[in-house]
């Protein structure tokens, strides 16, 4: 940008320089018109000058009535696109004039004034309205403006003079507000806002697996085997958690030994409830990866080494795949929200049950509803040589042949 | 075969996303004060922050917004035959609209009038934030519609004129007035919808006010001083009222101090399902 403002300086000195030398008026004409342009490109003010009235069939620019600023100042800068030396304008009962332009103290003009890409200095008495695109309105001493005035791309400046009608500035370029970022770079943040909280959440699990295994399996089969208990029981928690905080802190603080207790309990009843929720999460998401490599295995696909690490980076890249349907195509009207919905539901839908499930396995220490429970009696040969496990005779067992299967 | 495939959708993806630039602007107008004795102000603005006052005296009104270019254009005219002055913002229909609020530009619009002024104000809003700060000027009638906006209504000083009416719609938003009793209109009417509406009924109310309340299913507080005598007319199937510190016949509740009080209001209220809370202070 500005290796080209320095072309353009550059033609402009040149320019210059031919005008002051060239003889043959038309040639100069042109070059001052050439220099106009220039000079319009640079963003500096060309020469002043009249404009001439254009024919019957040409530009007109009424400015009689001001009532819509934004419609005049386009009408206005599409006429400004021609080149100046063909610029004709007719301001009905006014001129028109380029660049700036003042009127003296002991002046009085007539009608309507319209100025292009130039200031008003008005010390004098104006009977019509005053318009100045890209430039100020100045109001010195003494200057009266019968009618109105408005300044497009610029402001009214009162330095002891009168506007007698309604004064109107509409403000230069807009404003750029706190752009948005587009597609591409909002599709980059929320990427790696999405990796970093499944990176930190494969650290937390790999954690898990190494120091709390036991644990993680069982909250992950009780998923497994009891979701829709583990969802019920997760909801109930939701809602009962705060009361119960509530009821426990009250609790203690009634009690004249409990309120010693409530610093402790304010720091880990919280820590507590993330944990659970955290854990359970992640022992759902180990859930989902289990499940699924093992129907790929059942189905006979060779999997390297079906362990616990693997069934979590297996869920978190189920998680991760809901969520990258929403940065793919969160931008879409309503089919985006309506994607972030269902990342959400989903999202809160396995942190539920996950929760749940913690809770139903005490964190993991109970297995009662992890589809694991195998009598002691199971696992003696002398259970096995005599109870039968198959045909007639198991069907006919006391029991009714639902005597559990050694899980394998 | 694939990879050009996949590579002209991310392409397209790309390119298919909102646009970045956004625009605000600056529009101020103001026209001065020629001798004028009244006037009627109608205020139009859809969203973004309005904040009407007093302002200086040389002034018949001024504005001093800040739009959004691409939805909006500045709305900004005057009558001399009607005296009536135009003033807001109004959609271009092009652009769509901004739901969430994150992604809505901050307009703001300011709008101040002269307190020599006999005003008939006709405010309008949808989902806009506004403090209107009418206390100190001469209102001659108030008609405010606002949308799913949070508005409040002050009146700090009593009305310099004299006020014929005050009408207030709310939808969906929040609508707070403050010193009501200051604005001098003997009727007011409150049409509210689903919101939630707080009325102080503080000031310096003039003699025989009225208030009617047309309520669907938002709740209304009156927060009313000791001093102030109420009763209250209760026509509704489901509506409910607080009735601590009344005494009841029939559908009307007559404050205690109704008879002895110096300022006296009655409120009529029509719900369907919402409630009235008076609270004394």
């Amino acid at each position: 940008m500005r290796t080209g403002n320095r072309a353009l300086a550059l033609g402009v000195a040149l320019l210059g320089a031919l005008a002051a030398r060239a003889e043959a008026r038309d040639l100069g004409a042109r070059i001052e018109s050439a220099l106009d342009h220039l000079l319009y490109q640079l963003d500096q003010s060309p020469t002043p000058r009249a404009i001439p009235p254009a024919g019957p069939q040409g530009a007109t620019a009424d400015i009689s009535r001001l009532d819509d600023p934004v419609r005049l100042e386009q009408q206005l800068r599409q006429l400004l696109r021609t080149p100046v030396a063909q610029l004709h304008l007719t301001v009905p009962n006014g001129q028109a004039r380029l660049g700036d332009f003042s009127v003296g103290s002991n002046e009085s003009l007539t009608g309507n004034l319209l100025i292009l890409r130039g200031d008003a200095d008005l010390f004098g008495r104006v009977t019509g309205n005053v318009v100045a695109l890209d430039g100020d309105i100045v109001l010195h001493g003494g200057a009266l403006v019968s009618g109105d005035a408005l300044a497009i791309g610029g402001r009214i400046r009162h330095r002891g003079g009168v506007v007698a009608g309604e004064q109107r500035s509409l403000g230069a370029a807009p404003v750029a507000a706190a752009a948005r970022p587009g597609f591409a770079t909002g599709a980059a943040t929320k990427l790696a806002g999405l990796a970093g909280v499944l990176l930190t959440l494969t650290l937390l699990g790999f954690g898990l697996v190494l120091f709390a295994r036991p644990n993680l399996e069982t909250v992950s089969d009780t998923v497994s085997h009891s979701v829709f208990r583990s969802f019920v029981t997760g909801l109930l928690a939701q809602v009962l958690a705060v009361p119960t905080f509530g009821m426990m802190i009250t609790g203690l603080v009634l009690s004249v030994v409990g309120v010693l207790l409530v610093p402790f309990v304010l720091i880990v009843f919280p820590l507590v409830l993330v944990t659970a929720i955290v854990g359970g999460f992640l022992a759902v998401l180990h859930a989902m990866g289990e499940t699924h490599t093992r129907r790929r295995m059942a189905s006979g696909v060779m999997v390297g080494s079906a362990n616990s690490y693997r069934y979590l980076l297996v869920g978190l890249g189920g998680l991760g795949l809901v969520w990258l349907g929403w940065i793919v195509f969160g931008w879409v009207p309503v089919a985006g929200t309506l994607i972030l919905l269902a990342a959400i539901v989903a999202t809160w839908l396995l942190a539920t049950v996950g929760f749940g499930a913690a809770l139903l396995s005490r964190a993991g220490i109970k297995p009662a509803f992890a589809g694991r429970y195998v009598p002691p009696e199971a696992l003696t040969d002398e259970y096995l040589w005599a109870t039968p496990q198959f045909g007639v005779t198991a069907v006919k067992r006391p029991e009714g042949g639902k005597a559990p299967r050694p899980r394998g | 075969m694939k990879r050009p495939a996949i590579a002209a959708a991310l392409a397209i993806l790309a390119g298919a996303g909102p646009a970045g630039a956004q625009t605000l602007r600056d529009f101020d107008y103001a026209r001065p004060l020629r001798g004028e004795r009244q006037l009627r102000a109608v205020i139009e603005f859809a969203a973004g922050r309005l904040a009407v006052g007093p302002g200086p005296s040389d002034r018949l009104y001024g504005l001093a917004l800040r739009y959004d270019a691409e939805r909006f254009r500045p709305v900004g005219s005057y009558n001399a035959a009607a005296a009536e002055v135009r003033l807001g913002v109004e959609g271009t229909g092009s652009g769509g609209i901004r739901i969430s609020r994150r992604d809505a530009l901050p307009q703001v619009a300011v709008v101040v009038f002269p307190a020599s002024v006999d005003l008939s104000l006709d405010v309008t809003m949808g989902a806009a934030d506004g403090t209107l700060d009418l206390g100190g000027l001469r209102l001659s009638t108030l008609e405010l519609k606002s949308g799913a906006s949070r508005t409040t209504v002050h009146f700090d000083q009593p009305n310099a004129g004299s006020c014929r009416s005050a009408s207030v719609a709310s939808g969906a938003g929040e609508l707070t007035v403050t010193g009501a009793g200051n604005s001098g209109c003997r009727a007011w009417r409150f049409e509210g919808g689903v919101g939630a509406v707080t009325i102080d009924l503080g000031g310096a109310w003039p003699a025989d006010s009225r208030f009617t309340l047309n309520m669907a299913l938002g709740g209304v507080t009156l927060q009313a001083p000791r001093s102030l005598g109420l009763r209250v007319t209760m026509n509704g199937f489901l509506a409910g009222f607080d009735a601590s510190g009344f005494s009841k016949e029939g559908s009307t509740y007559t404050s205690a101090n109704y008879a002895t009080a110096a300022r006296r209001i009655e409120v009529e209220v029509n719900s369907a399902l919402g409630g009235v809370n008076v609270v004394w202070k």
